[in-house]
């Protein structure tokens, strides 16, 4: 089965200027399970993209079709209910709410998605975040952050990861530990992920390329 | 070049900019508008001090009013009087005063002479107050402008009435309307403080930037203070204009308030460079009290964090303390003000407390409760400020509404009847009994005498006003008294007097005191039976049966009160009024129905808390649009995290609603924080400050109904956040990322 299908999809912003297309035409397909590396300059459109597949955003034209759902019958709530549950979303920085602690945090995304908080502190021990659940946000560092951002996702049982430049504020070390984790969980529970980054060899452990500046 | 990059914040922001300026501009309004009123009061007060300062009035004898003719005898008798003819103004405003230049200058030349200062408007020559006097109430004083041995005979010396105790009592009212003043400055401070330093937070990041380019922190700060100071003087004059504006749209009012309450006319005296200064001055603090965080360095407010509770702990104590024992009208408003800053100074710290969730809380709610706790320690500034207006506002409008009850209460006592018929000079009330004993005329009826009597003291005898009636109608029987022996009537009828609560507060008057009244030559020892509220004029009264007024007093105006049979018609009013002329021999009769009487009264006495009403609620607005603002800037900075919530997959319906109740919550907990200060404020009001300021006191009366309107507005507040936000969610895309040192 196919977890995204885009075909033909058009997208651009109009500015002040007239309108700036972003994607004129892009189909592409991921198998469920699967894995997909976006790259591409910055302002080829990487992050719109990722936007667009869980309907923050809209296409110009194109069909998409997501977790066997044609986006053309989803209304906003029915968008809304698959990123509650189904669909995991990751940015580079502030994926946690400032007031709560890093396991408030992963409690309430998983309550969330309607699943039990349990094992909570399970996901934030394999992270590798004993003892750091009680903390602020504030209070840990770039590279925690984001491995509490990916407790979250973990904690919600997603069908399909979107990760936008996961580990690109994080030392090369950090990188790769996190992104480790990524791929050990993603294969682990046979989950789709979809991933916009700038990093090559992060991009060469998945299983498709799409480069958005050649739109190969 | 540095300038540009400075400006470049608000060229970003400029709401900021506009909203700064705004309450700069309305805040600096409100203060000098309040200024400029209190001491225009103040000097016309002055003003009448310094010409009645020392002055002596001739009084007729026999109590009588003191007519033209009067005077025109006493000047062919070679007696320098100076004639004061006092006129009230058609609208039930300022008064028009006449006096008699000719008549003055025996004044000026005599030695002692201290004659009357003309200065100001309302003074006019005393042929057009006499013309003006033909058509409107009216009274006539003679000043005695030089000493003289002895006087002629039927005339008595008398300090002047108008001057009497007056003082104190104005005094009083005008650091009532001060200590408002000052109210309003602290709770704009705040605001003006909350919002500026608001922006600089926002700025801190472009500053440190600033910095690391190499421009030196002291250059930097020189330019945030000349920033300020240019901000300052930009909101602070059209925001003066704007205060004289509204000194003269409140002016009127307060005027007639004034003479009502003090007997002082409102002189509009120009505005003056004393103006201008103090409110550059106030504004210079306020803006030194900003810029003090710019010398701070960092955020370094931990040492106030430390000591904040038990510092508002201490005010409060101490405040409640002083505010029980208070004696002084100063003492009573240093209570309040303890009280306001302790409740300034614990409420942001309770309410985060309050705010606190529990652990096992439903997670959603739990994130509710925490960034429920981060706006309030965020917004404690504004917070307070509109919890201390929204306190003051429940205070004022318990003040008012619990006033315009008792007033109303007591006018309807003092009011029951149906007409009040003036007796016609020269003409007796005995001559009309029959006509009023018929009882398909007049159900019942009280006749009602006023003139002077002078109340013998120790040292000084002054003039009091004197009311004698029937004390056995049962028209005056139902009027409540303060305090009063057993059956006060009773004893009025046997020769007993009441005074009023002013008289009473006065001189240490209670049930069963004794007094010494002169009528002419005659004195009287009388007993006091009970005490009556009067309010809304300063001067004594006594009460007495006109059974036991000496038989030559002689009233300076008589009626008659009557109330009509149930259920008669207007022809049945008309026919008692033809009767009594009938009885009189008089063609015309000066006749006023109850409805009229109360009208005019209640306008009157309505007038005496506008201004008061008018500064709280426009403390209150000002204070609301503080927050609104800083509430908008604030929940702007968290606007990332409320898109959070949508990403997670929050529908647009739940979403509303969790921003929605987050707000909410906030206007609540105001809310909740404010409804105690206005009752504790309401208290020291009626029962601490307004027997001092007034003399008289006031029931204690809560009005939650208020409190729900007050809530609903907040509600209202809270929906207009929401929707705001609502709109102003991104319709596509997501807003890019904040850096993740957004503090908690
Ligand atoms: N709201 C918007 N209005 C107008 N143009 C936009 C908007 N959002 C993005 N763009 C433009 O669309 C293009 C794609 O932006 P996008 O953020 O998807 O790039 P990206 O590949 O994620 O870049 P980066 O690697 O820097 O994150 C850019 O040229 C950008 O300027
Ligand atoms: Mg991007």
């Amino acid at each position: 089965m196919k977890a995204i299908e885009v075909t033909d999809l058009h997208k651009s912003y109009r500015t002040a200027a007239g309108r700036v297309p972003v994607f004129e035409g892009l189909t592409f397909t991921v198998e469920q399970g699967g894995s997909l590396a976006l790259t591409g300059p910055s302002g080829s459109g990487k992050s719109t993209l990722l936007n667009i597949l869980c309907g923050l955003d809209s296409a110009d034209a194109g069909q998409l079709a997501l977790l066997g759902e044609p986006a053309g019958l989803l209304g906003p709530d029915d968008w809304a209910d698959l990123r509650r549950s189904r669909i995991g979303v990751v940015f580079q920085d502030s994926n946690l709410m400032p007031a709560l602690t890093l396991e408030e945090n992963v409690r309430l995304r998983a309550d969330l998605a309607g699943q039990s908080f349990g094992p909570v502190r399970d996901w934030l021990e394999r992270l590798g975040l004993q003892g750091l659940g009680q903390r602020y946000p504030d209070q840990v560092s770039g590279g925690q952050r984001q491995r509490a951002a990916l407790a979250m996702v973990f904690a919600m049982a997603p069908d399909l990861i979107l990760a936008d430049e996961p580990t690109g504020s994080l030392d090369r070390h950090t990188a790769s530990a996190v992104a480790d984790e990524l791929f050990r969980w993603q294969r682990h529970s046979g989950c789709t992920l979809v991933l916009a980054t700038h990093d090559l060899s992060l991009a060469a452990c998945c299983d498709q390329h799409l480069d958005l500046a050649s739109g190969a | 070049m540095l300038l540009r990059a400075m400006l470049s914040h608000y060229r970003r922001h400029p709401l900021q900019l506009l909203a700064l300026l705004a309450i700069l501009t309305l805040a600096t309004a409100l203060w000098s508008g309040v200024w400029t009123l209190t001491s225009q009061a103040r000097d016309s007060m002055a003003a009448g001090d310094r010409q009645l300062a020392g002055q002596q009035v001739l009084v007729r004898q026999d109590g009588k009013a003191v007519s033209v003719q009067d005077f025109a005898d006493l000047r062919r008798n070679g007696l320098c009087v100076v004639p004061w003819l006092e006129v009230a103004s058609d609208s039930g405003g300022a008064r028009v005063i006449g006096l008699d230049p000719l008549a003055m200058s025996c004044a000026e030349a005599a030695p002692s002479g201290s004659g009357p200062v003309l200065d100001g408007k309302p003074f006019v020559d005393i042929s057009e107050a006499a013309r003006l006097a033909k058509d409107r109430p009216s009274v006539l004083r003679l000043y005695l402008a030089t000493e003289i041995g002895h006087l002629p005979e039927g005339w008595q010396r008398q300090v002047d009435p108008a001057a009497l105790d007056t003082g104190e009592l104005a005094d009083s009212f005008l650091l009532n309307l001060n200590a408002l003043a000052v109210l309003v400055v602290l709770v704009s401070a705040l605001l003006i403080r909350s919002v500026y330093t608001l922006g600089l937070d926002q700025r801190r990041h472009g500053l440190q930037l600033l910095e690391r380019y190499g421009v030196q922190r002291r250059r930097l700060r020189r330019y945030l203070l000349l920033e300020l100071s240019i901000l300052a003087v930009l909101g602070a004059v059209p925001g003066y204009g704007l205060g004289l504006l509204l000194a003269e749209v409140l002016g009127s009012g307060f005027g007639s308030a004034m003479a009502n309450l003090f007997d002082t006319a409102l002189l509009a005296t120009p505005h003056s460079v004393t103006g201008f200064l103090v409110t550059v001055a106030v504004m210079a603090l306020v803006v030194f009290w900003c810029g003090l965080d710019l010398f701070k360095g960092g955020r370094g407010q931990t040492g106030m964090v430390r000591f904040q509770v038990p510092l508002a702990l201490g005010a409060l104590i101490a405040g409640a303390v002083t505010v029980l024992v208070a004696g002084s009208l100063v003492s009573a408003f240093l209570a309040t003000a303890l009280l306001l800053l302790g409740a300034g100074l614990v409420t942001p710290r309770l309410l985060q407390r309050l705010a606190a969730p529990h652990r096992d809380m439903a997670p959603l709610r739990l994130w509710r409760r925490r960034e429920l706790g981060v706006l309030i320690r965020r917004l404690a500034l504004p917070l307070v400020a509109l919890q201390l207006a929204a306190g003051t506002v429940i205070a004022v409008h318990a003040l008012v509404h619990t006033f315009e009850g008792t007033f109303n209460q007591w006018l309807d006592q003092r009011l029951s009847g149906d007409l009040f018929v003036e007796v016609p000079d020269g003409k007796a009330i005995v001559d009309v009994v029959p006509v009023l004993s018929q009882r398909e005329l007049a159900a019942n009826w009280h006749p009602v005498l006023r003139g002077q009597v002078i109340l013998a003291g120790a040292d000084t005898s002054s003039s009091l006003d004197l009311m004698a009636t029937d004390s056995r109608s049962s028209l005056v029987q139902n009027w409540s008294l303060i305090e009063g022996v057993n059956s006060p009537w009773l004893a009025v009828g046997r020769g007993a007097v009441l005074v009023n609560e002013q008289l009473a507060r006065r001189k240490g008057l209670t049930p069963g005191s004794r007094l010494i009244l002169g009528f002419g030559e005659q004195t009287r020892e009388v007993s006091v039976a009970g005490i009556y509220a009067d309010y809304g004029r300063p001067a004594g009264e006594v009460m007495m049966d006109v059974e036991h007024l000496p038989q030559d007093f002689a009233p300076a105006f008589r009626s008659l009160t009557v109330t009509l049979p149930e259920g008669s018609a207007n022809s049945r009013r008309e026919e008692l009024l033809a009767s009594l002329q009938h009885a009189w021999q008089v063609d015309t009769l000066q006749v006023r129905d109850n409805e009229t009487v109360h009208q005019l009264a209640n306008r009157i006495f309505r007038q005496t808390f506008a201004l008061t009403r008018a500064i709280s609620y426009l403390t209150l607005g000002l204070a609301a649009v503080a927050l609104l603002l800083t509430g908008w800037v604030v929940l702007g900075s968290r606007q990332w995290y409320y898109q959070l919530l949508v990403v997670w997959g929050l529908a647009g319906k739940s979403w509303f609603r969790v921003i929605l109740t987050l707000a909410a919550e906030l206007m609540v907990s105001i809310w909740a924080a404010a409804v105690p200060v206005g009752i504790a404020l309401t208290w020291v009001l009626v029962q601490r400050i307004n027997p001092l300021a007034f003399g008289w006191s006031l029931p204690m009366a809560i009005y939650p109904g208020f409190w729900l309107e007050l809530m609903a507005l907040l509600a209202l507040a809270a929906l207009m956040i929401a929707g705001a936000f609502w709109l102003r969610r991104p319709a596509t895309g997501i807003a890019p990322a904040l850096g993740n040192g957004e503090e908690r």
